[in-house]
């Protein structure tokens, strides 16, 4: 015997419920792949008290809990997306990415 | 200002001396007012609950609190009682000793509490913070023998009658002293720019990302998952990167 295996249509769609839970847009990058987003490296941090914060003056040195050869950390609306190096690409910091998902 | 009463119980040591103050006054109210009084006929029962009456209470404003004398059985009661009387319990006379010996247990309460003593105003009606013990009321029975009334008092009351002892002062620290040791978190961060998500999709290790920010910039300082503070140049120290500051914002 041959079962026939319906989709309940909703009836004043006329569309099965499968189609009306479906994405309506497919994910698919590269529609957006023109929107910006803005970027951040951060390169290090540190710990202060209330009362250095309020002290410091121009020209101190504030020492960060990283070492030199230490990678980088790329953020992306707060979240570290990627890890690299620090470079500079003529004038200008570059990242060389040592670590990405 | 909320004016909300205070939430919590007496402590134990001064409903112990709550309850020798009253035993005492009520003892020495008794003297005056009970023709058959005895001492040792005189006790003071504290209440968990309070026990509603067809009778309404008497109540008073004492300070800023609210006492109430309750005779289940009437004033006229109490007044035969007190009066040794053995006739009609109902008479104006044995109501008005009755009313007379509460208000003078009120007054002498006052006395001790060396605060005025007054009536509700009118249309006032009393505080229930007299009969709930976890505001600090105190409730009680009063025995004279084979005849009992009731007393409530809320917390005002009872800090009139049996003072809080001021506890020594803590040595507390100047709150910007104890602010100035607390420590803040800071971030030291490139503004890198703009990056499109089609150049963000395809990087790779290896590749190098191009920042906006040139090296003669000054980097922000943060902090963290909070605002920019200032601006830095970044520089080495023993190893460790090291941000020499340039300007605040």
């Amino acid at each position: 015997m041959n079962e026939e295996v319906a989709t309940a249509a909703n009836p004043a769609t006329g569309k099965s419920e499968a189609q009306e839970t479906a994405p309506l847009i497919k994910r698919n990058l590269s529609l957006l792949g023109h929107v910006n987003v803005k970027l951040e490296a951060v390169v290090g941090h540190a710990n202060v008290s209330v009362d250095r914060l309020f002290s410091v003056v121009k020209g101190d040195l504030l020492t960060l809990d990283c070492a030199m050869d230490e990678p980088v950390s790329i953020r992306l609306d707060g979240k570290v997306i990627a890890k690299g190096h620090l470079v500079a690409v003529g004038d200008q910091f570059g990242v060389k990415i040592s670590e990405i998902l | 200002m909320i004016d909300a009463p205070r939430f919590g119980w007496l402590g134990e040591s001064r409903r112990i001396e709550l309850h020798a103050l009253l035993v005492r006054d009520v003892s020495e109210w008794s003297r005056d007012w009970w023709m058959e009084h005895s001492s040792a006929a005189i006790d003071v029962y504290p209440l968990d609950a309070w026990v509603p009456a067809k009778e309404s209470p008497a109540t008073w404003r004492l300070g800023a609190g609210t006492l109430e004398l309750l005779s289940h059985r009437g004033e006229a009661a109490l007044g035969s009682y007190l009066s040794a009387h053995a006739g009609d319990d109902s008479s104006l006379l044995a109501s008005r000793i009755g009313h007379r010996a509460l208000a003078d247990l009120a007054l002498r309460l006052s006395r001790r509490a060396q605060a005025p003593l007054g009536n509700l105003s009118e249309g006032e009606s009393p505080l229930d913070a007299c009969h709930r013990l976890e505001l600090g009321a105190y409730m009680a029975t009063v025995s004279l023998g084979r005849f009992t009334f009731a007393l409530a008092m809320d917390r005002a009351v009872v800090d009139l009658l049996v003072p809080v002892k001021s506890p020594e002062k803590a040595a507390l620290a100047p709150r910007a002293q104890a602010m100035n040791g607390v420590d803040v978190s800071l971030e030291v961060c490139i503004p890198l720019g703009s990056a499109s998500l089609s150049q963000l999709d395809d990087l790779r290790v290896g590749e190098v990302l191009v920042g906006d920010a040139l090296l003669s910039a000054p980097v922000e300082i943060r902090l963290v998952d909070g605002h920019s503070i200032a601006f830095a140049t970044l520089g080495e120290r023993d190893s460790s990167r090291a941000v020499t500051l340039t300007h605040s914002l």
